[in-house]
């Protein structure tokens, strides 16, 4: 069954799902996947520093992973955060349609969002060189910094698997999960 | 010559005699332009001599010079440079500014000014295309920058001309051991007092237009390289930033590193004072903003106050090191006030970096208890004061009661006050160190303790690639380095040095812009503006040939390794924020770096080295030097 986002069905069938595969993915989960998304989302509500850091904040941002079909990557894939005073409302994998629309786009290869989640890359850092693009009111983001660093440090603490460690079985598996996770979801 | 006009003013101001030299060939194959050049002009005119000489002497010279992207429009190349022996540091002096200057001077036909000598009697330099002539100033001598550019341009210009001006203020009239020279006002040849070397000359500017353009080595090679960085620029995050915020920018994120000094270097955190000077606090009194020659960023601040009690009218705002230097370091938490103490600074010829951190360095000194009232004249000296600061900008300028002390920056003034008020001066080689905390970057501290001109953030590449802002893939910095670790910083150091002094200081490329610059893009600007080949081999030999050069103007001025250290303050660690607990290993990286610079024992460069760099004479002098002779 194909659901429609921004559907009580949608979000009530997205959260079945990432219930189901919490209960059953081995950890550490694969950066992007369900399971790997409601464990950040689950974080950044849990942080006191965050609350205080983005007080006043308004506006979605989209963390936007480039496709990278040789890693098990085979579509682009867009985080949507959730984001209002402080709270993290949520932050759900979403279609394309829907991700392109966010007010806050931060884009990047595959590669660079895995050095970003390991610590390896800074992610302000980043997107000075270039290596993240972002999209957005720079303005704004600028008066949150803190918020959207402690929002790149919150997801170094998540124990995480990259695609470019997975075995080709495995990769081949996940592919096949991403391409059920599409017609089901949209994404 | 592709890139230069091939020759020299030389002012000779005790005769009052302008002649125009030839630029030698071996100056441009060697020394490339800017202070390159500039180090060998002043070595070879003080051949014999530098080791004795007073920097406030006749005899000290004063190097005005350009780049060879001077004048062209490659984006960010605006910058240009004054050379002298140091009155505040006693040793190598070195200052850059941004705006017209450069490309105007270029137009007008010259790739520098040389100033020899010392007039009887103020004058100003009057340079229109071929022609140049000093001219009387005796009426211009005691007024602010701000008017006599104002005449000066009047005086000059024409309905659609607008000559640059380069001008002292009463500071470097007084002999302010940190006067600046302004000019057009808000860009400033702030560091190493060369405004007081222009003041002890009776020099009170230069006026310069032109109308000539730069010939281009290779046009067709020109048009895609420029092409090729606009399209960065475009794309380029920091680029946006900077044009949004100007070079405050960064001061969030930096705070957040643990990288903005604050309280004279003792406190690690000051979110409030932080909200307070930020870019956003500063878009209620931004009025425009403005730019140098060629350069699409516009990374300059025009504010204007129009109520309250720090009123100006709309001008030159000021840069993240005057906000912090003055705002942070002074725990003065208002946007307006600062700007007011940068405008009577800008005016009155200061610069703000060693005014602010002088200044600091008292309150603090003051508020320990170190220094009481009879030492100030009775002045009360404590954290957050704007009115008291800029009453002691005033008496610094006109040296005046403790304004006087003050005038001769934080080394002399702790030696003055004595007791335990040095460990709180923040100096390095007698320079106030600037705005960027090496505790956070600790490739920083090295490149500050070893820096030629003594702290400095903008002669090498250092702060930018260490911070991530500017990669240098070719030369293995690829911009992931670990700020606060003190591993393998000393290469980062070493290749970073060599490759800022040909990009930064002889070239003159700005460091902001030409943070989008990577190794392939510098050097096809160099081969394509100059027309003759450029690798970066050779790059990277330039630099170090120049590097060595200023460094051995050190030795003989007596400043050696010893000098190389970072001040106490700033390697006590701090208790909060982004760099808590955290302190440069300068045993190691000094070791290291040593190691990498082939220097022996004494901190001397080998005479290998030296000779396959041209530099055999130097050697020579510098043995010479060192068996007492
Ligand atoms: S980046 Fe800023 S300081 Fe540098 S040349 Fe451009 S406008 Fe001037």
């Amino acid at each position: 069954m194909t659901y429609a986002y921004g559907t009580a069905e949608w979000e009530k069938a997205y959260l079945e799902m990432v219930e189901k595969r919490l209960a059953t993915v081995a950890r550490p989960y694969i950066l992007g996947s369900p399971e790997w998304v409601a464990t950040y989302e689950k974080m950044i509500q849990e942080s006191q520093e965050y609350k205080e850091a983005a007080k006043g904040w308004e506006g979605t941002v989209v963390i936007h992973i480039m496709a990278n079909p040789a890693l098990g990557l085979p579509e682009d894939s867009y985080l949507l955060l959730d984001l209002w005073h402080g709270e993290c409302r949520s932050v759900r994998l979403v279609p394309r349609e829907v991700g392109v629309k966010a007010d806050y786009i931060l884009s990047g290869e595959l590669e660079r969002w895995e050095a970003v989640t390991s610590g390896a890359l800074n992610v302000t850092k980043a997107m000075m060189q270039g290596k993240i693009k972002l999209k957005g009111s720079l303005a704004k983001i600028v008066r949150y910094v803190k918020a959207s660093t402690l929002l790149t440090e919150i997801a170094t603490h998540i124990e995480t698997r990259h695609l470019s460690q997975l075995s080709d079985e495995e990769r081949e598996q996940y592919r096949k999960e991403l391409n059920e996770l599409k017609a089901e979801f949209g994404f | 010559m592709g890139g230069y006009c091939g020759k020299l003013l030389q002012v000779d101001l005790t005769a009052g005699v302008v002649e125009n030299i030839p630029l030698r060939e071996d100056l441009v194959e060697n020394y490339l332009g800017g202070s390159g050049i500039g180090a060998r002009l002043l070595y070879e005119l003080l051949e014999g001599k530098i080791s004795a000489m007073d920097p406030l002497e006749a005899g000290n010279p004063l190097i005005f010079m350009t780049g060879p992207f001077s004048g062209t429009t490659l984006p960010s190349t605006a910058r240009m440079t004054v050379n002298a022996l140091s009155p505040l540091t006693g040793i190598w002096g070195e200052a850059n500014v941004g705006g017209q200057l450069s490309a105007q001077l270029k137009f007008a036909g010259w790739d520098g000014v040389v100033f020899l000598g010392s007039s009887a009697k103020p004058v100003y330099l009057h340079i229109d295309g071929e022609k140049a002539r000093l001219l009387p100033a005796g009426e211009l001598w005691g007024q602010d920058t701000y008017a006599v550019t104002d005449l000066l341009q009047r005086r000059h210009g024409g309905d659609n001309r607008k000559p640059a001006v380069a001008v002292i203020g009463p500071a470097g009239e007084n002999g302010v051991l940190y006067a600046s020279i302004a000019h057009n006002k808000g860009h400033h040849f702030g560091r190493t007092g060369m405004g007081t070397v222009m003041g002890s000359k009776k020099l009170k500017g230069l006026v310069v237009s032109g109308t000539g353009k730069v010939d281009i080595g290779n046009p067709e090679g020109y048009k895609e390289v420029r092409q090729r960085l606009l399209n960065k620029m475009k794309e380029s995050l920091a680029v946006e930033l900077f044009n949004l915020y100007g070079t405050n920018c960064g001061i969030d994120a930096g705070h957040l590193s643990g990288d903005v000094p604050i309280k004279n270097w003792q406190l690690g955190e000051w979110g409030e004072g932080i909200n307070a000077l930020n870019g956003p606090a500063f878009e209620a009194i931004l009025a425009d903003r403005a730019t140098c020659y060629a350069c699409p960023v516009a990374c300059k601040r025009v504010v204007e106050i129009k109520e309250g009690p720090w009123q100006m009218p709309a001008g030159p705002g000021p840069e993240y090191e005057t906000i912090t230097s003055f705002g942070t370091m002074c725990m003065i938490p208002d946007a307006a006030a600062v700007a007011k103490i940068n405008e009577r600074c800008n005016q009155l010829g200061l610069d703000t970096i060693s005014c602010g951190c002088t200044v600091a360095f008292a309150i603090d000194c003051f508020e320990k208890g170190l220094i009481k009232e009879e030492q100030t004249g009775g002045l009360e000296l404590r954290w957050n004061k704007p009115e008291l600061v800029l009453k002691l900008v005033e008496m610094i300028a006109a040296r005046e009661g403790f304004g006087a002390v003050l005038a001769l920056g934080s080394h002399r003034l702790a030696e003055k006050l004595g007791g335990e008020t040095k460990k709180y001066a923040a100096v390095v080689k007698k320079l106030e160190v600037p705005m960027h905390d090496p505790r956070a970057y600790h490739g920083l501290g090295l490149a500050y303790a070893t820096s030629i001109r003594g702290a400095c953030h903008v002669s090498g590449v250092t702060m930018g690639v260490e911070q991530g802002n500017m990669l240098l893939e070719d030369l293995g910095l690829d911009g992931c380095h670990s700020g606060p670790s003190s591993t393998g910083k000393a290469r980062l150091v070493a290749l970073t040095q060599d490759f800022g002094m040909t990009f930064t200081t002889a070239a003159l490329v700005c460091l902001l812009g030409g943070m989008v610059y990577n190794e392939r893009d510098f050097v096809d600007c160099l081969s394509n503006v100059t027309g003759r080949e450029w690798t970066l081999e050779r790059v990277m030999r330039c630099g170090r040939r120049i590097w060595l050069l200023k460094r051995a103007i050190n030795l003989l001025r007596g400043a050696g390794p010893t000098d190389d250290c970072l001040p106490e303050v700033i390697r006590t660690p701090l208790t909060e924020g982004g760099a808590a607990g955290s302190v440069p290993d300068m045993e190691l990286m000094l070791k290291e770096f040593s190691a990498l610079r082939g220097f022996d024992r004494d901190g001397y460069p080998s005479r290998e080295e030296m000779t396959a760099l041209g530099l055999a004479d130097v050697y020579a002098a510098l043995e010479k030097c060192r068996r007492g002779q």
